[in-house]
C-alpha cells in the first residue's frame, strides 16, 4: 500500500495549482498586521491583580475592532484613571462641575479633547476628536510628520463616567496608539522584578529623528523616564529604572515623540487594568478578556468535554508539562475514564470549570477564578462562581467551607497558559 | 491604518513577493492533502503568508523559513477542523452506516477514505509519506511525542486498509 499511497499523494498534490504571484489582499493584510497594537501595561502582570494584554491576534483577525478596556472602580487603594490622574485632581474637577465650571468633563469627546491638550501637548485648534464604538480617537493632522500617515496618527481613548460622580462626568482609563506594539522583555513574573522595566517592540510609522519615550510613574515615588531613538527598521528597546516596585497603580506610558519631542502618539494605562478585544457578539463575561490562543484551547476542551470526544480531549494535552494527577499515572485519559467509572463526571466537571470566570495568574489562565487568590481576596463575584460549581457539582458545600477555614483552595481546578497551551487540570494538594 | 512610505511599501511587497513565489506553491500542494479542498487550502496558505511574514523578522533563521511555514500551515488546518468538528463527526457517522463496497478500491477512493481520516492521522500521514519527514520532524511539526507519530500513521494506515475492499493489504 506504501507506494500506492505515495503515488496517490504526490498525483493529488499536482492537481493543486497555485500562481506564485502574491495577491495584493494578502500584502495588504500583512501590512494591516504590523501596524496594531497591543496595550504595554497590561502586559505586566508580575503581582498584580488581573493585568491582561490586548491579544494582538484578535486584533489582527479584527482590523476595525477597537479594544475595549474593561475598568475597575476606585477604591481606597486602587485608582484606575490616567486622566484625571490623581484622586485629588477628579476630587477637584468634580466639585468645579457640580458648581457648572468646565462642562467639557461631561462629555467623552470634550475630556479626550482635554487630554489631547493638557497630556499629549497638542494646541487645542488642533486637535481632530472621532468617536469609535466605546471609546474616542484623537488625531493631530497638524503635527508635521504626521500628515505622511495615512488618515492621521490616532490615539484611542478608552473613557468611563465616574462612578456615583453627580453631575457624571468622564474620566480616561487607558490610551492606545494605533502606531505602537510593543511588549515588556522577559517572563511576565520577572517584569520589574530588577527594579527596571524595559519594553521592545516596534511603531509602524516612522518619523525623522523618532525616539520612544518610556515612562513609569508612582504616585508617591514620582516619575521615571528614558528614551530610545527608534531603529531605522522601526524596531526599539527602552529601559528605564522604575521609581518604585510596580503595583496595581503604576502608570506605564510609551509616547512616540518626533525630532522636536512633539508627542505623535501614546499608550498609557495604570498596570492592573484589564484590556480585552471587545465586540465579539454573544462571547460572555467569562471569555471576554482571554487572549486567542487561551480562548481557542478552552473551546475545544468544551467541546470536547461536550462531545464525549476523549481523542479529542487528548489533542488539547501537551506532549510535557501538563498536571492531571498527583498519583504518578502515566496517561491522563485513563486516569479521567478511571475515575469516571469510578463515578466522578471528568468530563462535567471540565464543561463546569470552563464555564465560569477564569483569573490570570502569574502568566497562566486559571479557573475557577477563586483558584488563584486567597479566599481572604475573594469578591462576591467569585463567591457566587462557588456557588454556581457547588451546584454543578465540583465541589461540595463542605469542602467550600474547608477552603476558608484552612485558607486556600484546593479543588478542581484547569489552567492554560497565554500560548494556548493547556497546563493542568487537577483536585487536591 | 496604512502606511504610505513608499521606500519600505515596496520593499515590503517585494521580499513578501519573493517568498511567496518561492514557497506558495508547495505549501499549497500541501494544504490540499491536508484539507482536500482547493479554495480552502488557498485560504490557509494566504493566512499562513499573512501571520509568517509578521515573524520573518524575528526568525533567527530565515532559511528555515519553509519549515516555519509547514508548521504554521499545520497548526492553521488543525485550528480548522478543530472548528468544524462537529461537521465532521457528523461524516464520520454517515461513512460507519455505509454498506462495505464489493468492487475494487480505485486509486481515487482512497483520496476519498484518506479525507476521511481524522485531521492528525492525515497530517501525519502526508507528512511522512508526502513532504518525506522523519518521525522526529513530524513529532516536531504536530507538537506531539514520536510514539504519538507511530500511532497516528499506524492507525491511519489501518483504517485505510480497513477501508479498501481490494485486497492488496500490506
Amino acid at each position: 500500500m506504501n507506494p500506492d499511497l505515495r503515488t496517490l499523494l504526490e498525483r493529488k498534490a499536482d492537481e493543486m495549482r497555485l500562481d506564485p504571484s502574491i495577491p495584493d489582499r494578502v500584502v495588504r493584510k500583512a501590512r494591516r498586521r504590523r501596524v496594531s497594537t497591543v496595550l504595554v501595561a497590561g502586559a505586566v502582570a508580575a503581582g498584580v491583580v488581573a493585568g491582561v494584554v490586548v491579544s494582538a491576534r484578535l486584533l489582527l483577525e479584527e482590523t476595525a475592532m477597537v479594544p475595549r478596556v474593561r475598568p475597575a472602580n476606585p477604591t481606597a487603594q486602587f485608582y484606575p484613571f490616567i486622566y484625571p490622574a490623581t484622586r485629588e485632581e477628579l476630587e477637584t474637577t468634580q466639585e468645579q462641575v457640580s458648581r457648572g465650571s468646565v462642562p467639557m468633563w461631561t462629555e467623552a469627546e470634550g475630556v479626550a479633547h482635554l487630554f489631547a491638550v493638557n497630556v499629549l501637548g497638542w494646541a487645542p485648534e488642533d486637535v481632530a476628536v472621532e468617536a469609535a464604538g466605546d471609546a474616542v480617537v484623537v488625531r493631530n493632522p497638524a503635527l508635521p510628520q504626521a500628515a505622511r500617515f495615512e488618515g492621521g496618527l490616532g490615539t484611542t481613548l478608552h473613557l468611563v463616567r465616574v462612578p456615583g460622580s453627580d453631575p457624571p462626568i468622564y474620566a480616561v482609563v487607558a490610551a492606545v496608539a494605533e502606531v505602537i506594539e510593543a511588549e515588556p522583555v522577559g517572563p511576565d513574573a520577572e517584569v520589574g522584578a530588577d527594579g527596571t522595566l524595559s519594553f521592545r517592540g516596534r511603531v509602524a510609522f516612522l518619523p525623522e529623528e523618532a525616539t520612544v519615550a518610556l515612562s513609569v510613574e508612582d504616585a508617591q515615588a514620582g516619575r521615571a523616564q528614558a528614551l530610545s531613538t527608534v531603529r531605522p527598521d522601526g524596531t526599539f528597546l527602552v529601559q528605564v529604572e522604575a521609581p518604585a516596585e510596580p503595583g496595581p497603580n503604576t502608570l506605564v506610558s510609551i509616547a512616540l515623540l518626533d525630532g522636536a519631542g512633539r508627542i505623535l502618539a501614546l499608550t498609557s494605562s495604570r498596570i492592573s487594568t484589564p484590556v480585552a478585544a471587545g465586540g465579539q457578539a454573544g462571547a460572555s463575561e467569562a471569555t471576554q478578556a482571554l487572549p486567542a490562543p487561551v480562548a481557542e484551547t478552552r473551546e475545544a476542551i468544551l467541546a470536547a468535554a461536550a462531545a464525549g470526544d476523549w481523542d479529542a480531549l487528548r489533542d488539547q494535552i501537551p506532549g510535557d508539562g501538563f498536571t492531571y494527577s498527583f498519583g504518578g499515572q502515566t496517561d491522563p485519559v485513563a486516569y479521567w475514564q478511571q475515575l469516571e467509572e469510578e463515578g466522578t463526571d471528568v468530563r462535567g466537571i471540565l464543561r463546569a470549570l470552563f464555564s465560569v470566570t477564569a483569573v490570570r495568574d502569574r502568566g497562566m489562565w486559571v479557573w475557577p477564578a477563586p483558584a488563584g487568590k486567597q479566599p481572604s481576596e475573594w469578591t462576591e463575584e467569585d463567591e457566587a462562581i462557588l456557588g454556581e460549581l457547588v451546584a454543578e457539582g465540583v465541589l461540595t458545600p463542605q469542602e467550600r467551607r474547608d477552603y476558608l477555614r484552612f485558607g486556600f483552595y484546593y479543588g478542581w481546578r484547569a489552567g492554560i497558559e497565554r500560548d494556548g497551551t493547556w497546563r493542568f487540570f487537577v483536585a487536591g494538594d | 491604518m496604512i502606511w504610505t512610505e513608499g521606500r519600505e511599501a515596496v520593499a515590503t511587497a517585494g521580499r513578501m513577493g519573493e517568498l511567496y513565489a518561492a514557497h506558495a506553491p508547495d505549501a499549497a500542494r500541501l494544504a490540499y492533502l491536508l484539507t482536500g479542498d482547493r479554495t480552502l487550502a488557498e485560504d490557509l496558505v494566504h493566512e499562513a503568508f499573512v501571520r509568517m511574514f509578521g515573524r520573518f523578522r524575528d526568525l533567527r533563521d530565515p532559511g528555515a523559513f519553509r519549515a516555519y511555514l509547514r508548521t504554521t500551515l499545520v497548526n492553521l488546518t488543525r485550528s480548522h477542523f478543530r472548528r468544524r468538528r462537529v461537521e465532521r463527526a457528523y461524516l464520520e457517522r454517515e461513512r460507519n452506516r455505509m454498506e462495505p463496497r464489493v468492487e475494487s478500491a480505485e486509486p481515487d477512493e482512497m483520496w476519498e477514505i484518506l479525507q476521511r481520516l481524522r485531521p492528525r492521522q492525515r497530517a501525519a500521514i502526508v507528512l511522512r509519506y508526502y513532504e518525506d519527514l522523519s518521525e522526529a520532524q513530524t513529532a516536531d511539526v504536530l507538537r506531539c511525542p514520536v510514539g504519538t507519530v507511530k500511532s497516528l500513521v499506524s492507525r491511519g494506515l489501518a483504517q485505510l486498509r480497513a477501508e479498501m475492499t481490494r485486497g492488496e493489504v500490506t
